[in-house]
C-alpha cells in the first residue's frame, strides 16, 4: 500500500486518518513510505512485514 | 499504559488455557482492569473455565455482525464472589474481568479462518486490530490476556504481532522442546526486533507428584528404580539454553489440576494452592518486566 494511492488511511488499520483529526506518522520501509495513525499501528504492521516479508500489505 | 500478553505454544496440551485464564484470574485479584480473549479459534475452551454463554462472540464481531459491547462479557462476579469467601480484599483497587468467547461452532470456525469469501483475512485483520484498539480505549483496560491456537497458524500469528508480551509454554518432553526451538526462531525474532518481550513458561514440570522411586517392572514388584529429576532451576537453566529464550515461570505437575474432569480457576477456588502461588508470582514478575 504506498502513499500515493491511499494518502489518508492508515496502513495498518485502514482508519481514514483526516477525519480523525491525529497526528499522521509516515514511516519509511523498504523505500516505500507508508503512513498511520499511531505509533501502535506502524510498530504492528513491521511485525507482520518482518513475519510475512516485503509483499504483506493490508 | 495497557499491555497486551499472548500465551502460545508449539503444540497442543501444553496448559495454555489454564495459564491465561488463571493468569487474567490473578491480575484481576490485583486490582486490574483486565480482557481475557479467546482467539484460539479452532478450539476454543475458554468457555469451560466460566460456564457461561455470551450474548455475542468474538467471531461475530470480526465478521461485523456484533459490536465490542455485545461480545465482551463481564466476569467480574465470579472474582469478587471467591473474595467473599476469602475474606476481604488486600487490594484497595478494584479489579475488572471481561472475557471475549470464541464460538466452537464449525460453521463460525470457518467463516473467521477466512472461508467465507466476502469477508477477506484482511478485512478480519484490520477488525481483530480494531478489536484491540477499541479494549484499550473504551474499556481502560489495564491488560489483554489473549488465548491463541498452538503452532503457526494465521490467528497465532495475529495475536502474536498485536501482542507486548509473548508466553511460549511447553512440557518438558524433546518433541515439545525441539518445536519450540524451531517456531521461536522461526517468528519470535521478528516480533522481539519490534519491542515485544518473549518468554518461556516450562508447565507440567516433573518433581511435584512423580514419586521419587519406582517399581521396575522388569526386576518384579520389589526392586526399585530410582527417577531421575532435575533441580527446578538446572531445568530452566537447560532448557532457556536450548530455545534461545529466558524462563519466566517453571511451573511443576499437578495432578489434581491436570486430571480434572471438570476445568476450574484454581487462583480463585484454592488460592492456597501451590500452583495458584505459582500465578501469582508470575503476575507479580510481569509488572517488574513491564
Amino acid at each position: 500500500m504506498q502513499n500515493e494511492e491511499k494518502q489518508d488511511t492508515c496502513a495498518m488499520c485502514g482508519k481514514t486518518i483526516n477525519e480523525q483529526k491525529k497526528q499522521i506518522l509516515v514511516e519509511k520501509i523498504d523505500d516505500a513510505n507508508y503512513i498511520f495513525d499511531s505509533e501502535d499501528c506502524a510498530l504492528i504492521f513491521k511485525r507482520f512485514r518482518s513475519l510475512y516479508g516485503n509483499n504483506f500489505s493490508v | 499504559m495497557a499491555k497486551c500478553i499472548a500465551f502460545h505454544s508449539y503444540k497442543g496440551g501444553t496448559g495454555k488455557t489454564t495459564l491465561a485464564c488463571n493468569f487474567a484470574a490473578s491480575l484481576v485479584k490485583k486490582g486490574y482492569r483486565v480482557f481475557l480473549l479467546d482467539l484460539d479459534v479452532s478450539a476454543p475452551s475458554i468457555q469451560a473455565y466460566f460456564e457461561k454463554t455470551p450474548k455475542r462472540w468474538v467471531n461475530d464481531f470480526l465478521i461485523n455482525e456484533a459490536d465490542v459491547e455485545a461480545l465482551a462479557t463481564d466476569m467480574t462476579d465470579i472474582i469478587t464472589e471467591h473474595e467473599k469467601q476469602d475474606g476481604p480484599a488486600s487490594e484497595n483497587k478494584k479489579g475488572k474481568l471481561w472475557v471475549g468467547f470464541c464460538n466452537p461452532k464449525k460453521e463460525e470456525i470457518y467463516k473467521i479462518e477466512g472461508g467465507k469469501e466476502e469477508i477477506s483475512k484482511m478485512q478480519l485483520l484490520r477488525k481483530f486490530i480494531l478489536l484491540r484498539e477499541q479494549l484499550i480505549s473504551e474499556y481502560s483496560v489495564d491488560y489483554i490476556i489473549i488465548d491463541t491456537s498452538p503452532g503457526i497458524r494465521y490467528w497465532s500469528i495475529n495475536a502474536l504481532a498485536v501482542a507486548d508480551i509473548l508466553f511460549l509454554t511447553l512440557k518438558m518432553g524433546d518433541l515439545d522442546i525441539d518445536g519450540t526451538k524451531k517456531m521461536a526462531d522461526d517468528i519470535y525474532g521478528s516480533l522481539t526486533k519490534f519491542g515485544a518481550k518473549s518468554y518461556l513458561i516450562l508447565n507440567r514440570v516433573a518433581g511435584f507428584c512423580v514419586p521419587h522411586t519406582m517399581t521396575n517392572p522388569t526386576s518384579g514388584n520389589n526392586a526399585r528404580v530410582v527417577i531421575e529429576q532435575e533441580d527446578e532451576s538446572d531445568v530452566s537453566s537447560r532448557i532457556s539454553k536450548t530455545v534461545g529464550m529466558d524462563v519466566i515461570s517453571a511451573i511443576p505437575c499437578y495432578c489434581d489440576i491436570q486430571f480434572s474432569r471438570k476445568e476450574f480457576l484454581t487462583v480463585l477456588k484454592y488460592p492456597d494452592h501451590p500452583f495458584a502461588d505459582q500465578i501469582m508470582r508470575l503476575s507479580e514478575q510481569i509488572q517488574v518486566k513491564v
